[in-house]
């Protein structure tokens, strides 16, 4: 059985960066290593800002970085577009809304598909 | 790493009475953590618990397999009680051991194994994120290096999982000779050994 992702692969990226914590601290403006250690060990949720710094510390994309999040991310909103289409099929409107019904149901099977698709590929 | 892994995450730990190195690989090619952490005694103590230690390692790094050197499971539980330990955590934890005996490591790292600094620059060729670990070459009438241990367990691990050469790898121009070539193949197959 494969292992799931974690969280996140900052402390990988440091290491191999060759960085210590304190000196990512310094470089996401942050006043102590210790807090890059709670965001390494999964203590701490990194807010927007400090993911986002991370990126372009690293030159890594933050889904990359969160692959973890990132994968559960994903399967939630699957699940949720997948509960939106049959909530949408099961309507019976006419009409502009029913235009726009069938509107948003082309665009989420497109959706459903390309998610799916991307997320094989990931697998893969 | 970067992609959802078919790969499980493996341990690979170098275990000595006052240390112990390891690496973390979530694919072959994928080194995700490698260090020494300590337990010495003395008047430099280190205070955390070797148990301690080992326990925040699986618990932060949730390895599916722990590689160990045979070596160390046949010296007496009472010198080497982190190995004991290491079993122990293991083993509530529901992560399996697995064991590579000295002359698989040898033809894995074969045309290489004459010492381990050069099994150690090989290493450092195929992952460079290893080179700040890499100590200076060893006098005779030095001791070992505290941070071979990083390349010992790396060792470990790149002759347990065992995917083609090392040498080749690391692009090396060496000749493919049977033992070389093979060598991890067979470790693979036949030689690592299941604890549990």
């Amino acid at each position: 059985m494969p292992t799931a992702q974690f969280e996140n692969y900052l402390r990988t990226y440091r290491k191999k960066a060759g960085l210590t914590q304190q000196e990512v601290a310094a470089l996401l403006g942050c006043r102590e290593g210790a807090q890059v250690s709670r965001y390494e060990k999964r203590k701490r949720l990194p807010p927007l800002d400090t993911a986002l710094a991370c990126e372009a510390i690293f030159g890594t994309p933050t889904s990359q970085l969160f692959a973890g999040i990132r994968e559960a991310i994903d399967k939630d909103v699957e699940k949720r577009l997948l509960e939106l289409r049959s909530k949408l099929q099961t309507r019976s409107d006419s009409g502009s809304k029913g235009s726009a019904t069938a509107q948003k149901l082309r665009w989420l099977a497109s959706r459903v598909g390309s998610h799916a698709e991307s997320h094989n590929a990931l697998s893969s | 790493m970067t992609r959802k892994t078919n790969h499980k995450r493996i341990l690979a730990l170098d275990i000595r009475p006052r240390r112990f190195g390891f690496v973390a690989f979530e694919q072959p090619d994928q080194l995700i953590d490698w260090g020494v952490k300590s337990f010495r005694r003395g008047v430099n103590a280190v205070r955390i618990p070797p148990r301690r230690k080992l326990a925040g390692l699986l618990d932060e790094l949730s390895p599916a397999v722990v590689v160990l050197n045979e070596r160390v499971l046949r010296v007496p539980k009472k010198k080497y009680k982190i190995v004991a330990i290491a079993q122990e955590e293991a083993r509530r934890r529901r992560i399996a051991i697995r064991t590579v005996p000295r002359n698989a490591l040898k033809r894995a790292f074969a045309g290489h194994h004459r010492n381990k600094d050069e099994i150690a620059s090989v290493l450092v060729d195929r992952f460079p994120e290893l080179a700040m670990k890499q100590p200076p070459r060893r006098r005779p009438w030095q001791s070992e290096d505290y941070r071979m241990s990083v390349f010992d367990a790396a060792a470990l691990a790149a002759t347990y999982l065992g995917r083609g050469s090392i040498q080749n790898r690391a692009g090396l121009a060496l000749p493919q000779s049977r033992d070389s070539f093979l060598g991890i193949k067979y470790a693979t197959a036949h030689a690592v050994r299941a604890v549990e």
